[in-house]
């Protein structure tokens, strides 16, 4: 009796073959990669056939609208989304691994190719080992899927579900895995790879340069870091040669109303595609730009926005966390277990960010009596003595800096505790209300010194080491942040180019990259699209000195 | 304290796989583990691997899927038979297994399952507030003897590494299902995927006395 190779290898033996091979499919996938032709999104017929596919294998819905069925290890009976191809194999097809269980890459190209056992020689060159499979056929695909026998007739590992699928369904899914990855993702070309940095109108000017010069800086190294890479690579046939590319970096402002957005974005990328946005800027929603990512597949990575999309689909657009609707939340939460507060009464400006932290905010407090006060126009004084009319035991205040100019209390004495959040003051620190002796408490995403200090110690060096002076520190911290995630990332993925695996890779990444962000803990996973998930709550101890003090732990709502 | 845990551990090493029966020349291949791994090679079932150890727990509070403070160590002291692993509601390969097959249990044990109390920690506790966890238990139709929780990273993390399954990212973590029969007892160690039915004949076997 011949048993499979694989199976005849202890547990860890097992893995690192598994592994190996793995890497030689990639390396086998990458060279195929452009000679093959996607049977994509094509007209009528083809449209729908592809949809289906492209259905069943993300959200594991069959031709009826009903969720596929399958039986998993341990005989288990499994339908719908935990067993959509994407669940194990991502989005991208590249398979991933937890734990010891490696989920081999599902792509076209490695699909179509014979498998071989991969061999490391001691120069690390990949030369290529016995047949493992014959390359899938439509019927070998068929058999897999549905029997769980490879395309050499061995039995995949018992993780891998068997599928009751039709005839059609079947159908649908093959067409769909062999164009997974099968061309290459727009915005990379043979010498170039391209990003792009949104900004929209109403940016503050030292903001936007604050952003573009850390940026410019970093892809101005990763040029200049290159050792003649572009030449070496016709010199041989390694991988990390053919992965290179040069970076390029696009700045596309925006301008005028919002409707307006998608059109200028579109019209910038029709001139020149990206792979993927990195960091951005935005003073209002940041939903048109969100949209066009998602419509058009394109990641964007951390851009510095008050206002995300917090909800509805989302698999693009990742996000440093919900912005104001977090601060709501966590400030709701800190109010309601403190307790006693008094009467708390709500003041926001009727605009986006005010709007919606107010909502989030009352949806997440959960007290009727709680009070609104909406601000239109100037912040004046006869506003202000409405708002301390009200004898509010504390004032949660949704505005911006330039509200608060007359904020401050009547009564020093009976003044009750003002909180704000650090967001919509936008970097500035509301000094004068400090000054005048009011208790300002903010909503802070980030913690205090000396922690603080030793956790962006690292990026700090950078931005000297670039002889760039610190003007924004948090708008500069981010956007180091953001583009370095997106250069290990790409670092990873070497030439295989495909926007889904580079998502998939920061989403593992993000939490142990070196370069730390001002948000003290940040992790994603699938379907996790905010990486910091928490906020804190601390109270102004010296205006002059900016000197804060810690009035909760971190709070995640 | 993972040392002592792994020397006190009698390890048990069962491996059965698909397709016919790949006996590994493991420690200490009793009687128990043949008779078993012949009933898994029988159903053709994945492989998993049962040990004994001794636990300390560490004291921390937790919160349960309805936002309620829980002290492990008093969840734990139960005379209930505890059936525990680790979870997070975003993961895609493992997890929705391991909770699938959770669910069943119940049913695989029937009337003796009075007696059991299910515990689900979730490793990625930002993410999983108490709301998630809550609609995540809904989805697979838990019942009140299904405690979830989650809490502060660090003490989350504090009992992973009690339990010797922490591996620095949750994405790296790995299948495991833990029993502990009662207070004085020591608990069984379940790695890998065990069926609905084989858990339910680990714990017919712990009920015993």
């Amino acid at each position: 009796m011949t048993l499979p190779a694989q199976i005849a290898y202890p547990a860890v033996l097992r893995l690192s073959v598994v592994v190996l091979t793995a890497i030689g499919c990639q390396l086998v996938a990458a060279n195929a990669a452009s000679a093959q032709a996607t049977p994509a999104a094509g007209e009528g017929a083809d449209a729908a056939q592809f949809a289906l596919g492209q259905r069943i294998y993300r959200e594991g819905i069959g031709a009826s609208g009903q969720p596929v069925s399958a039986v998993g290890v341990a005989q288990t009976a499994l339908a719908g989304k935990v067993v959509a191809c994407a669940a194990c194999h991502r989005r991208s097809g590249y398979g991933t691994s937890e734990g010891k269980f490696v989920i081999r890459p599902i792509i076209g190209p490695a699909l179509r190719q014979e498998q071989t056992a991969a061999v490391l020689s001691v120069r690390g060159k990949a030369r290529l080992g016995p047949s493992r499979r014959p390359p899938y056929s439509e019927a070998l695909l068929a058999r897999a899927i549905r029997s769980g026998l490879d395309a050499a007739g061995k039995p995949l590992d018992p993780a891998m579900p068997r599928y009751t699928l039709s005839d059609a369904e079947m159908k649908s899914l093959a067409a769909y895995l062999f164009s997974l990855s099968a061309d290459s993702s727009p915005g990379v070309d043979q010498q170039e790879i391209h990003f792009a940095t949104v900004i929209q109108p109403g940016v503050a000017p030292g903001r936007r340069r604050a952003m573009l010069e850390v940026m410019q800086a970093f892809v101005k190294d990763k040029g200049g870091a290159a050792r003649r890479e572009d030449q070496r690579r016709d010199a041989g046939y390694l991988r990390m040669y053919r992965a290179y590319r040069k970076w390029v970096l696009h700045v596309w402002q925006l301008s005028g109303p919002s409707e307006t957005w998608n059109a200028q974005l579109e019209a910038y990328y029709k001139e020149q595609p990206v792979f993927a946005m990195i960091g951005g800027l935005g003073a209002s929603s940041w939903r048109p730009i969100h949209e066009f990512c998602e419509r058009l597949e394109i990641p964007s990575v951390f851009p510095q926005v008050d206002l995300p999309v917090v909800s509805g689909p989302n698999y693009y657009n990742l996000y440093f966390s919900k912005g104001v609707v977090l601060d709501g939340e966590v400030l709701a939460k800190f109010l309601r277990e403190q307790g006693e507060s008094g009467k708390v009464l709500q003041v926001y400006r009727r605009d986006d960010a005010g709007a919606m932290a107010a909502a989030a905010f009352r949806a997440a407090f959960e007290d009727s009596s709680l009070e609104d006060q909406v601000l239109d126009g100037t912040a004046n004084e006869a506003f202000w003595r409405k708002v301390y009319g009200a004898s509010p035991g504390a004032l949660v205040l949704w505005v911006g800096a330039a509200d608060m100019d007359g904020a401050a209390p009547p009564d020093r004495a009976a003044a009750p505790a003002m909180y704000l959040s650090t967001n919509l003051l936008a970097g500035q620190f509301p000094a004068a209300v400090a000054r005048s002796g009011a208790n300002v408490r903010l909503v802070y995403p980030s913690d205090l010194p000396p922690r603080r200090e030793t956790r962006l110690l690292r990026d700090k060096l950078w931005l000297h080491n670039k002889g760039i002076p610190i003007t924004d520190e948090v708008v500069q911290i981010n956007a180091l942040f953001a583009i370095t995630v997106v250069s290990d990332a790409v670092g990873h993925i070497m030439d295989s180019f495909s926007r889904e695996y580079f998502i998939e890779r920061i989403e593992h990444i993000v939490g142990q990259t070196a370069i730390a962000s001002v948000y003290p803990s940040v992790s994603l996973g699938p379907e996790q699209r905010f990486a910091a998930k928490g906020s804190s709550i601390v109270q102004v101890i010296d205006a002059d000195k900016k000197q804060l003090k810690a009035l909760s732990g971190w709070i995640v709502p | 304290m993972n040392k002592s845990v792994k020397s006190l551990a009698l390890v048990l090493t069962v491996q059965c796989v698909a397709g016919g029966a790949l006996m590994l020349p493991g420690p200490g291949l009793a009687h128990d583990a043949k008779e078993h791994a012949a009933h898994m090679a029988k159903a053709g079932k994945a492989d998993y691997q049962r040990s004994v150890g001794a636990y300390s727990i560490p004291d921390v509070e937790l919160i349960d899927a309805d936002g309620r403070s829980v002290r492990l160590r008093e969840l734990l002291a139960t005379q209930d038979t505890v059936m525990m692993n680790f979870i997070f509601t975003t993961c895609g390969a493992i997890c929705p297994v391991m909770s699938k097959i959770f669910s069943e249990v119940p049913a695989s044990l029937g009337a003796q399952a009075d007696r059991l109390r299910m515990i689900s920690v979730s490793i990625d506790p930002e993410n999983d507030t108490p709301a998630k966890l809550k609609s995540y238990a809904k989805t697979y139709g838990a019942t009140a003897r299904w405690t979830f929780l989650t809490g502060r990273t660090e003490d989350v993390k504090a009992v992973q590494l009690a339990f010797d399954s922490y591996r620095g990212d949750k994405m790296n973590h790995e299948p495991l299902t833990l029993l502990h029969p009662a207070p004085d007892r020591p608990w069984v160690r379940i790695d890998g995927f065990a069926s609905s039915e084989e858990l339910a004949r680990e714990y017919r076997k712990l009920a015993q006395p």
